[in-house]
């Protein structure tokens, strides 16, 4: 079986651009990210890992068309391709499998993080 | 509402623009835009000026950062080795086009290296001294004539260095007193004798000048009856032996025991003449001699305590003479620091001047980098002369998809290669010559082999060479068109050879100069040489009376030497034949002029000198034995009459101030040539010839003509040996005195051969280089000529009178310069020659003659070539 490679931000970029679904480019994915995690994400760290995903096959892009509000300038957008689609997906799975394994105790106790 | 958007700063942009992978370029860009202009509204532009600014530097990541060159993503290295290996093709293809490129880089680059090795040993002189940069030498200023300006002086008398070392021990850690002049004397060891030079110093001394003791300690010296020896001359006396604690015979006088042996020190230090330290209580005479202020006779070293400056101690000792001793006059000391022993020695006024050395480092650095710069500007042309042949590789290269810069990248591979042939050639050339260079500029210059320094210099002379040199055929060969190029329609434009042409007329204008001022000055040293002295060089030998065992036997060893039958005559002095020392005013004569106050050159004779050296009589008669009355006669030179004066000189009278012998009036009678004793450029000095009948120091000895040399001096040393077994004797050959005088010039005349000779060279070099580019593109035209019927010799003749014209242009401008030059260099010499316009022709037919050989190699192939070559290929 083929070995995904996927890191834990990388995983969230996928994941947020499947959720954004055709409208998935960098200020996007990165506003999404946002709200969602409130963390905040560079510009950099994105691109970044936009880039090595594209060139791991998990993502394609095209360009759109240029808008008033970036001056001119094209967006990129992504979409995940079926590697990609494979590649969550068996994340998700080599997670669950961990999750059905973990013992209740564990779990409850992880609840209470005085300990 | 665009219009007033405000914009991020530019140069984040900028920055962000610089460093950004292209291709991601246009997108990033519009996402920080975008971010930027909903932080501006929400924020405000300073907030989001900032948060621009911090984006910008988050995105200085891999991946986002441009890669190195365009086609990075292909490893470069590959197409590095492929430029080496097409470089190292291209220079095996065409060996003699090769030997020469690589030939006359290497010839530049050996010059400048030499040079620069000359110039860096210059300016670490002395630094082989441990304290070098705390060591100096006290020296005073004063006005000792009124009107003159001041005067600087570094002859001090003692008491100042005992002063000195007594009040400021908290700024001189040593004071040391040397006699202020090299003393040459005689050690005696066994039955051997040994003249060497050396100083007399204070024992501090070793410690202060940090003398590598290899035997013995420093502080050798502090016994009245100790001796410090250097390693060489200790090897010469003992040989084996053990040198420590022998007892040598110190000129006749004391013994001295030797208490250490020093590492020999190097030539660019200035006590490198030293063979000898001995106590400076052997020169003085007791300790009251420390206390001295009226006798000017020390050089006075100091070392500084750590951190202390040279300025404010000058300011702090200034006034040491003036508080000691006062003699009418305002005396101001001063520290005059090591390291500007070499080179900023020269005082006018009491301050530094630009010295000779000084400006010959400059000079020298100026020729240097000249050469070099020559060298390469030939380089560059030779190269971009063969880029005809190379036009077709270029246009294949870049329809294959080279870029330009690739191209630049290739031409710069392929000269740094030259440059690191050229300068492996330069290092054997100069491993070659670098001892007949020391001989020429008079130095001990090594090649640092094991200095990792100078190997990284050499890379980086190598790569500043090879860049500086290929750089034009670089940018001028991939400029070309791949079209144009492969059709074969290239012309390089009329004005391509505008420069070369220009590069050789300069390149012939310094050449010429350079080989008539070399022409002048040998011819000048020659003028010279032969320059009458007035008295007979050949078979004289002139001998200083060191040894007291010579004294008092002066008639013995005359009739024992006349005995041997090779010696024609001895006679003495009291000064040699090589210096003009000992001058004296104070004479008058009937019908002197009012206030004529000449100096005469003084000496002494005795009896048979006149024969013994040959001099030739004029009018009068020499010395004479029967003649009693002599005691009180004089005899006086051809330049002496004439400062003098006299109408009818002989029998004439002359007053002295000064006692002579006893008498305060002398009678001419006889007038001899000039002596030329001292510098034979100059002008000779008035002479007068007392008579006595003392034995002098100095000994002549007249050999017979006709007896083979060798044999001669041997009878002669035999007859010493005899007479005097444990003398020290030193015969000095008159011929070779002479001909020492002349070392300074003839100097100047080898350098002037040297730069001319590698001026001439290189300018060929040049000329080959222009002649194959002119006659490669006249190629076509010289075959159409040809089966038009043209001889071989007309197409010769079109070929050369091009280059015929340059040089005789190159003459033209040369001949002014190199006269006006040699004028002033010749009007230094009161001696001098005229200056004949003959030499100026030849040099020029010379340089053209040189020309049409150079030249003349591609007009003959390309005149002689078959047309049907040169027409077929289209």
């Amino acid at each position: 079986m083929k070995n995904f490679q996927l890191g834990e931000f990388e995983e969230i970029v996928m994941l947020t651009v499947g959720i954004l679904d055709n409208t998935a480019y960098s200020v996007a994915i990165k506003n999404e990210i946002e709200s969602r995690l409130t963390r905040t994400v560079s510009m950099g760290a994105l691109h970044t890992s936009l880039k090595r995903l594209e060139g791991k096959g998990y993502l394609k892009s095209f360009a759109g068309e240029s808008t008033e509000e970036r001056a001119g300038r094209p967006k990129r957008f992504f979409e995940i391709t079926a590697l990609g689609k494979k590649a969550i997906h068996h994340s998700k799975s080599v997670r669950d499998a961990f999750w059905s394994e973990l013992p209740q105790t564990i779990l409850d106790l992880k609840i209470h993080p005085s300990i | 509402m665009s219009a007033q958007r405000r914009l991020p700063p530019k140069f984040a942009l900028n920055f962000f623009k610089w460093f950004c992978n292209p291709d991601m370029f246009d997108y990033i860009e519009g996402d920080l835009l975008e971010e930027y202009f909903v932080r501006a509204r929400d924020l405000g532009k300073r907030k989001a000026d900032w948060r621009f600014i911090w984006d910008v530097l988050l995105l200085c990541r891999p991946g986002i950062i441009r890669p190195i060159g365009i086609f990075s993503h292909l490893t470069t290295l590959g197409m590095y080795k492929s430029y080496f290996k097409i470089g190292y093709r291209n220079l095996s293809k065409n060996k003699g086009y090769s030997f020469i490129n690589i030939g006359g880089l290497a010839i530049g680059m050996a010059v400048a290296l030499l040079i620069g090795l000359w110039v860096y040993d210059e300016l670490t002189y002395n630094t082989y001294h441990k304290n070098y940069d705390r060591i100096a030498q006290v020296m005073f200023t004063a006005q000792f004539e009124e009107n003159a300006g001041l005067e600087t002086n570094s002859v001090v008398p003692t008491g100042l260095g005992t002063y000195l070392k007594e009040t400021y021990s908290t700024q001189f850690e040593d004071v040391v007193l040397v006699r202020s002049r090299l003393e040459e004397r005689i050690f005696s060891y066994e039955e051997d004798h040994y003249i060497e030079n050396g100083y007399y110093m204070q024992p501090e001394g070793a410690k202060l000048f940090g003398l590598e003791m290899i035997a013995g300690t420093q502080d050798g010296l502090n016994t009245l009856t100790s001796v410090l020896l250097s390693k060489s001359f200790s090897d010469k006396m003992f040989g084996d032996r053990d040198p420590i604690g022998q007892v040598v015979r110190f000129n006749e006088q004391v013994d001295l025991e030797v208490k250490g042996v020093y590492k020999d020190l190097p030539r660019n230090s200035r006590f490198h003449e030293a063979d000898y330290f001995a106590p400076l209580d052997v020169f003085l005479y007791g300790w009251a001699d420390l206390f001295v202020w009226d006798n000017q006779n020390m050089f006075l070293f100091v070392s500084l305590h750590e951190g202390l400056s040279f300025a404010e101690t000058s300011e702090l000792i200034a006034n040491s003479i003036n508080d000691n001793v006062d003699r009418g006059l305002d005396i101001q000391a001063f520290l005059h620091p090591m390291r500007d022993w070499h080179l900023r020695s020269e005082f006018e006024n009491g301050q530094i001047v630009t010295s000779d050395s000084e400006r010959f480092v400059w000079i020298f650095s100026a020729l240097g980098i000249g050469v070099l710069f020559l060298a390469c500007v030939n380089f560059m042309n030779l190269s971009t002369a063969r880029s005809e042949n190379r036009t077709k590789e270029i246009g294949v290269r870049k329809s294959m998809g080279s870029v330009r810069s690739q191209l630049v990248q290739q031409f710069l591979t392929e000269s740094v290669l030259v440059a690191g042939f050229s300068y492996l050639a330069a290092i054997i050339l100069i491993g070659l010559s670098i001892s007949w260079f020391n001989d020429l500029a008079g130095k001990d210059i090594h090649i640092p082999w094991f200095n990792p320094f100078f190997w990284v210099f050499g890379l980086g002379f190598t790569l500043f060479t090879g860049l500086i040199a290929g750089s034009y055929p670089a940018i001028y060969l991939s400029s070309f068109n791949p079209i144009r190029s492969l059709k074969g329609a290239f012309s390089p434009g009329r004005y391509t050879a505008l420069p070369r042409k220009a590069l050789v007329v300069f390149q012939f204008t310094v050449s010429i100069t350079l080989i008539i001022g070399t022409v002048i000055i040998y011819q000048q040293i020659q003028f010279v040489k032969d320059r009458p002295v007035g008295y007979l060089r050949d078979g004289l030998l002139m001998m200083p009376k060191v040894s007291s065992e010579l004294y008092g036997k002066y008639d013995v060893f005359r009739n024992e030497l006349l005995k041997t039958g090779v010696v024609e005559e001895i006679g003495e002095s009291n000064y040699p034949l090589t210096n003009t020392l000992g001058n004296n005013g104070g004479f008058s004569w009937e019908g002197m002029e009012q206030g004529n106050n000449i100096s005469f050159n003084t000496i002494t004779v005795n009896h048979e000198y006149g024969k013994a050296i040959a001099w030739e009589l004029i009018a009068g008669r020499d010395f004479s034995r029967e003649n009693a009355s002599d005691e009180n006669s004089i005899i006086i030179t051809e330049t002496a009459l004439e400062k003098m004066g006299l109408q009818d000189p002989i029998g004439k009278i002359v007053q002295t101030e000064k006692n002579y012998w006893g008498a305060k009036q002398f009678t001419i009678i006889g007038i001899v040539k000039d002596l030329i004793k001292g510098n034979p450029f100059e002008a000779s000095t008035p002479a007068i010839m007392f008579l006595s009948d003392d034995e002098m120091q100095w000994q002549f000895i007249r050999l017979k003509e006709g007896y083979p040399f060798g044999e001669a001096i041997a009878k002669v040393e035999k007859t010493f040996k005899e007479l005097a077994p444990g003398a020290y004797t030193d015969f000095q050959v008159m011929e070779e005195e002479y001909i020492q005088k002349f070392k300074a010039e003839e100097r100047i005349g080898k350098l002037g051969a040297f730069f001319s000779s590698f001026a001439i060279l290189i300018s060929c070099l040049g000329l080959f280089g222009l002649a194959s580019f002119l006659t490669v593109k006249r190629s076509k035209e010289i075959g159409v000529r040809k089966v038009l019927g043209a001889s071989t010799e007309s197409i010769w003749h079109l070929l050369t009178k091009e280059f015929v014209a340059l040089v005789v242009l190159a003459s033209v401008i040369a001949a002014p310069i190199a006269y006006y030059f040699l004028r002033r260099w010749i009007s230094n010499y009161d001696y001098q020659m005229d200056i004949s316009l003959w030499i100026f022709l030849w040099t020029c037919l010379g340089a053209m003659v040189i020309t049409l050989l150079t030249v003349g190699y591609h007009a003959i192939k390309s005149a002689a070539a078959n047309p049907v070559n040169s027409l077929k290929s289209e």
